[in-house]
């Protein structure tokens, strides 16, 4: 029965995927204007013309300008069945190399940041949960409101104000200063990384903490846990083996959701920080009309959504013991 | 009308809420007399100081910043509520008729919008308004095609309950024309729910404008909030320590923010079923 479950999830997030890649490969091939111009960028492609205009008829070659819809969306998919995600004439690299270089700096970043926060939101929700309407639970929860309603561009913006230039315990901007190896590198980063990761972590915590907290008071409530109660069993004992056991698996649901928008929830703090990642390259690319770059970006980000459901499903299923019975 | 009143002075959080709203509201409507100059005119010197002619300053061509902000409210607030409505309408439309009909109409309805929920709606929102290019008509289509899903899906749930009440049941068997029942019967009775969504649209709205705007991404002849913002930022105001052409934009935006929070947060505790 599980394993049918998961094989079904399974099939729909690659239907998903499927459909996706067509919504993105018709909303370049509809936009107005040239699609060589859209390929390439504006500025490229005048500066194509003008220099080597037979490297034009090469590139619409190798896209099949010249046929039919259909045609071309056939070898558009089996160009992504290869691999070949195209080639960004404005970086002047196939753009999955620069893809997979700004991945790693979005990962190097937002990894620490979702677990971190897992870990600080959850804890606080549990402690604020149990004891509701505790000293912690007053300060944290109206805190917790209150900050998931500043957009995170305005936070990262009031903390670079504060932290960088006022105080200037940290750099303004940047990944690395440079010039540096090993050891002394790894710190400079770690020191460049402090701003943006203290950002992401705030505003990620509060959500997780608002969730948490709402599962523990919900369970709270349960009869199961009156009955433990009056059966004389340690509240410590009620909080690890009754409370905290149902509540992880609808936390690990919102965890995986947060995987899933690990490179689109980061646009905005990399943008402000200047960290060159997966969210600044398709903030950048847009500005410079680089749609094959656009298309990538956008797959990779409702790639990593549809892993994290399936993540997020299979996980539900294998640790619930419940849904054998459905 | 009455009613409304004595509920709201007896909710604070809610009062608070409306109160923000208002005074954004009416800053909305009353700008062309709360602000001293022509938000769009160039007064001749750029990075002014604060000071009783120019309340925040001037930006980096010479405009009023106060005068800046104050219009801002009319562009931010109208592309929160036009696609509001519109991603409510459809939202509820939506919801409605899959939910009523149930069967193969719904399955299809139900497959769209799981489709949309797993798009992040971000990434696609940018690409979009990176592809209409038409400022902010642009971005309130854009706004509208990422987020009509979740308002479906409440209202859906909703009406399955609904749709099995005896009275729905009898007026099928009286040979009732489904619109009637549909938009009639149905549809006064889930008004709360598609209120709060409407409220929950319109911050939501106001913030995926203020987050592409700030990317550069607005429409540059009328000016949002997130769009002051954008300048502000890139012409390093924070290393000139201008924070009074950073500071007021942030603050308007999380402000309204707020506003819209409180009072969807006393909707959700109204009627449970609300999910975020």
């Amino acid at each position: 029965m599980k394993k049918k479950i998961i094989i079904n999830r399974i099939l729909i997030s690659i239907g998903t995927i499927f459909l996706i890649i067509t919504i993105s490969f018709f909303l370049v091939n509809s936009m107005p204007g040239d699609p060589l111009v859209n390929i390439m960028g504006d500025e490229e492609y005048y500066k194509v013309k003008n220099s080597n205009p037979e490297l034009l008829t090469q590139i619409a070659e190798k896209y099949g300008l010249n046929e039919s819809l259909p045609q071309r969306y056939f070898k558009y998919l089996k160009s992504i069945l290869t691999l070949d995600f195209g080639y960004s004439y404005v970086k002047n690299q196939p753009v999955l190399d620069v893809a997979l270089y700004r991945l790693k700096w979005t990962l190097l970043l937002a990894v620490p940041a979702t677990i971190l926060s897992a870990f600080i939101g959850g804890w606080l929700g549990i402690a604020a949960g149990w004891n509701s309407s505790g000293a912690l639970d007053r300060i944290m929860t109206p805190l917790a409101l209150v900050m998931n309603t500043i957009p995170t561009n305005c936070v990262a913006i009031i903390v670079l104000a504060i932290f960088a230039y006022r105080l200037r315990w940290f750099p303004i901007s940047g990944m690395t200063s440079g010039g540096l190896v090993g050891w002394a590198k790894a710190r400079d980063v770690l020191w460049h990384m402090a701003l943006p990761l203290l950002v992401m972590v705030l505003s990620r915590s509060c959500g997780n903490f608002i969730h948490m907290k709402s599962y523990v008071t919900q369970i709270k409530s349960e009869e199961y846990i009156l009955t433990a109660t009056a059966k004389g069993v340690k509240r410590s004992r009620i909080l690890r083996r009754h409370v905290l056991k149902n509540c992880f698996l609808p936390y690990i649901t919102v965890l995986c959701m947060q995987f899933g928008h690990i490179v689109s929830g980061s646009i905005m703090v990399e943008v402000v920080f200047t960290w060159v990642g997966m969210g600044d390259m398709m903030n950048s690319s847009i500005s410079s009309s680089d749609f094959p770059m656009m298309q990538l970006c956008f797959l990779i980000t409702a790639v990593c959504m549809v892993l994290s459901n399936i993540a997020a499903d299979v996980l539900y299923v294998v640790f619930d013991p419940r849904i054998e019975e459905f | 009308m009455k009613k409304l009143l004595r509920e709201l002075r007896q909710n604070k959080t809610c009062l608070i809420g409306v109160l923000i709203l208002l005074f954004f509201g009416l800053m909305a409507v009353f700008a062309p007399v709360l602000a001293p100059y022509d938000p769009e005119e160039l007064l001749g010197a750029p990075y002014l100081k604060p000071s009783a002619q120019h309340l925040l300053g001037t930006n980096d061509i010479g405009q009023d910043i106060f005068s800046e902000v104050v219009y801002g409210a009319r562009v931010s607030l109208a592309v929160g509520l036009i696609s509001a409505a519109v991603v409510t309408a459809v939202g509820s439309v939506i919801g409605i008729v899959s939910g009523y009909y149930k069967g193969a109409v719904d399955k299809v309805f139900t497959v769209l919008t799981n489709l949309a929920m797993t798009i992040p709606s971000l990434p696609l929102t940018i690409l979009l308004v990176g592809f209409l290019k038409t400022g902010m008509l642009g971005m309130v289509v854009a706004i509208c095609i990422t987020s009509w899903a979740s308002t479906a899906r409440v209202v859906r749930s909703k009406v399955l309950q609904i749709r099995e009440l005896p009275y729905i049941k009898i007026e099928k068997i009286l040979g009732a024309p489904d619109i009637l029942i549909m938009f009639k019967h149905i549809l006064p009775n889930i008004t709360d729910i598609v209120l709060t969504r409407c409220a929950m649209s319109v911050g939501g709205a106001m913030m995926t404008e203020s987050s592409l705007s700030f990317l550069g991404l607005g429409s540059f002849t009328r000016k949002s909030w997130g769009n002051i913002l954008h300048f502000a930022f890139f012409r390093s105001s924070i290393l000139n320590n201008q924070w009074w052409w950073y500071l007021p934009p942030i603050l308007c935006i999380s402000l309204c923010m707020l506003g819209f929070m409180l009072i969807t947060y006393h909707g959700r505790t109204r009627s449970q079923l609300i999910q975020s």
